[in-house]
């Protein structure tokens, strides 16, 4: 198979997931039964699906992503996403609550941060806007003078405890952690990545900084897809939810599939993605 | 099936859990291999490995004997590094000079030597050259010989590194600083030489590795010492860097 053809099959498998993943996410906000009584879950949990659908899309668009220096940043906030979500799904209406009022207090405290910047002259017309608006935003949902600023985690405990509270711990170990790493430019990330040995005896080995390029590995698309799909099937079972639409998951695992057949004369060029069962 | 904790066997302060080993016995001090000690012997592994192993021994054994014989320290002195061998006074460094010429051994050693001193000037050792080795003549020679000696001395368990360290050790016993216990490994020292082909000489060698420590420790060495800072940092200079093959190649 020549390269062109295997690019615009990668292009409309893209597109075709992106598209189901959207659908998916449609659907169960279709066959969920809002309450506007508890508008808070309803809220927060949409958000985070959506925005693991959002994570999943920038992922897929941007093949240039798809290697351990920038996908790992992804699907660590994926992680943290479902970790969260999940979390909160044990006590929906109290934790959603609790995640609104961290978060709007983190807002004001960065307005608070911007107007001790600009103490003593006169504020932009740009930055009087920018704290107005951001006012304005929290003051909608919840008086500033209402509004405590909790600088310690959202949950009150950390994100291990989360997601042992979760049934997830796996998935903190096998996946937040080692990917943290990545997005905290760790030691034992950087020293693998940003690395590289020389091999003068006389250097006594030492290691010099560099910039490596990575060939695209749609592994990571594929663990983005099977994040995003964790989270809807958290959702389903909490709420019941059964959407008749495909999975965008399953989509992906057969399209990568596919390519993996029509590419066996041609392994070196794309790595594909293992089976589907196969564990992170 | 309930899981298996990890780091059971570590204890725990806080966030921090902390290795058997270091938890038993306190805080240790750390001397390595590569950064102080591979510095400080290279001289033995380079006589040994100009003159070969029994004519290197015999050489730096008579070497070591006549800086003992002008050393007017009242310590008993093992001169196994570099260093102690740079800490002897001018007079004493002359002395030495003239025991060497009289046994016929000073340009042995400086022949041994010449790469070392050649590109890494501001060695201890250069009192032994009159006239300062220049690094411009036969400069590619040298660093393929220091490069081939130092690459060696990585692989610590290497008969060549071996035997180094047997030297070290043996100059520890000549000088009477080193006495062991009948029936003890180390006791039979000279079975060193069939490393790594027996298993007595293997035994051997993990008790030469083990007491190499005893040379780097406060009594007979300070870790500030300077010459294995400038040997490693000179050496950024003397040669480039080299990568194998990468992505960006």
């Amino acid at each position: 198979m020549i390269e062109d053809e295997v690019l615009n099959k990668i292009e409309g498998l893209i597109r075709d997931f992106i598209k189901h993943a959207r659908l998916e996410l449609d659907a169960r906000w279709e066959k969920w039964a809002i309450d506007l009584s508890k508008n808070e879950i309803h809220e927060v949990v949409g958000a985070l699906l959506a925005r693991q659908v959002t994570l999943s899309r920038q992922m897929a668009e941007n093949p240039e992503m798809w290697n351990g220096h920038v996908a790992p940043l992804i699907l660590r906030a994926m992680a943290d996403a479902y970790i969260s979500l999940s979390w909160i799904l044990k006590d929906p209406l109290e934790r959603s609550r609790k995640f609104v009022i961290h978060g709007l207090g983190q807002a004001k405290l960065q307005i608070e941060h911007r107007k001790a910047q600009i103490e003593g002259r006169e504020s932009t017309t740009e930055e009087k806007m920018l704290i107005d608006a951001s006012e304005a935003w929290i003051n909608s949902q919840r008086f500033t003078f209402l509004t405590e600023v909790n600088i310690g985690s959202w949950s009150g405990i950390s994100t291990r405890q989360m997601a042992e509270e979760a049934d997830c711990i796996d998935f903190y170990n096998y996946v937040y952690t080692p990917f943290s790493a990545c997005t905290h430019s760790m030691w034992h990330h950087i020293s693998r990545y940003n690395l590289r040995q020389c091999i003068n005896p006389l250097h006594q080995y030492h290691q010099v900084p560099e910039d490596p390029e990575f060939s695209m590995d749609p592994y990571n698309l594929f663990l983005s897809a099977k994040y995003l799909q964790k989270t809807f099937s958290a959702f389903d079972a909490k709420f019941g939810i059964k959407v008749d639409v495909p999975s965008a998951y399953d989509y992906l695992c057969e399209g990568l599939d596919s390519l993996s057949d029509t590419q066996s004369d041609d392994q070196d060029r794309i790595n594909v993605k293992p089976s589907k069962k196969e564990e992170t | 099936m309930k899981k298996k904790k990890i780091l059971q066997n570590h204890k725990r302060y806080g966030k921090v859990f902390i290795p058997p080993f270091q938890h038993m016995l306190g805080p240790l001090s750390e001397i390595s291999w590569i950064k102080t000690m591979m510095p400080e012997l290279l001289w033995i592994a380079l006589i040994q490995d100009y003159h070969g192993l029994h004519e290197g021994v015999a050489l730096i054994t008579r070497f070591t004997r006549s800086a003992r014989k002008c050393s007017s320290s009242k310590k008993k002195n093992i001169f196994a590094t570099i260093t102690s061998l740079g800490e002897l006074t001018k007079d004493e460094m002359l002395c030495l000079q003239g025991e060497l010429i009289a046994r016929g051994d000073l340009f042995e050693i400086q022949k041994a030597l010449f790469p070392l001193i050649a590109l890494y000037p501001e060695c201890p050792l250069d009192f032994l050259y009159s006239i300062k080795p220049s690094s411009s003549v036969e400069k590619k020679e040298h660093l393929e010989r220091m490069k081939n000696v130092v690459g060696g001395m990585y692989n610590k368990i290497s008969r060549d590194t071996m035997m180094v360290q047997a030297t070290a050790i043996w100059l520890a016993f000549d000088s009477g600083v080193l006495k062991v216990f009948e029936g003890l490994a180390l006791a039979k020292f000279p079975e060193i030489e069939r490393y790594p082909h027996t298993e007595l000489s293997e035994k051997v060698a993990a008790s030469i590795r083990s007491s190499i420590y005893m040379l780097f420790t406060e009594h007979h060495y300070q870790d500030s010492e300077n010459w294995p800072k400038y040997f490693w940092n000179h050496g950024i200079g003397v040669d480039k860097c080299y990568f194998g093959e990468s992505s960006n190649d």
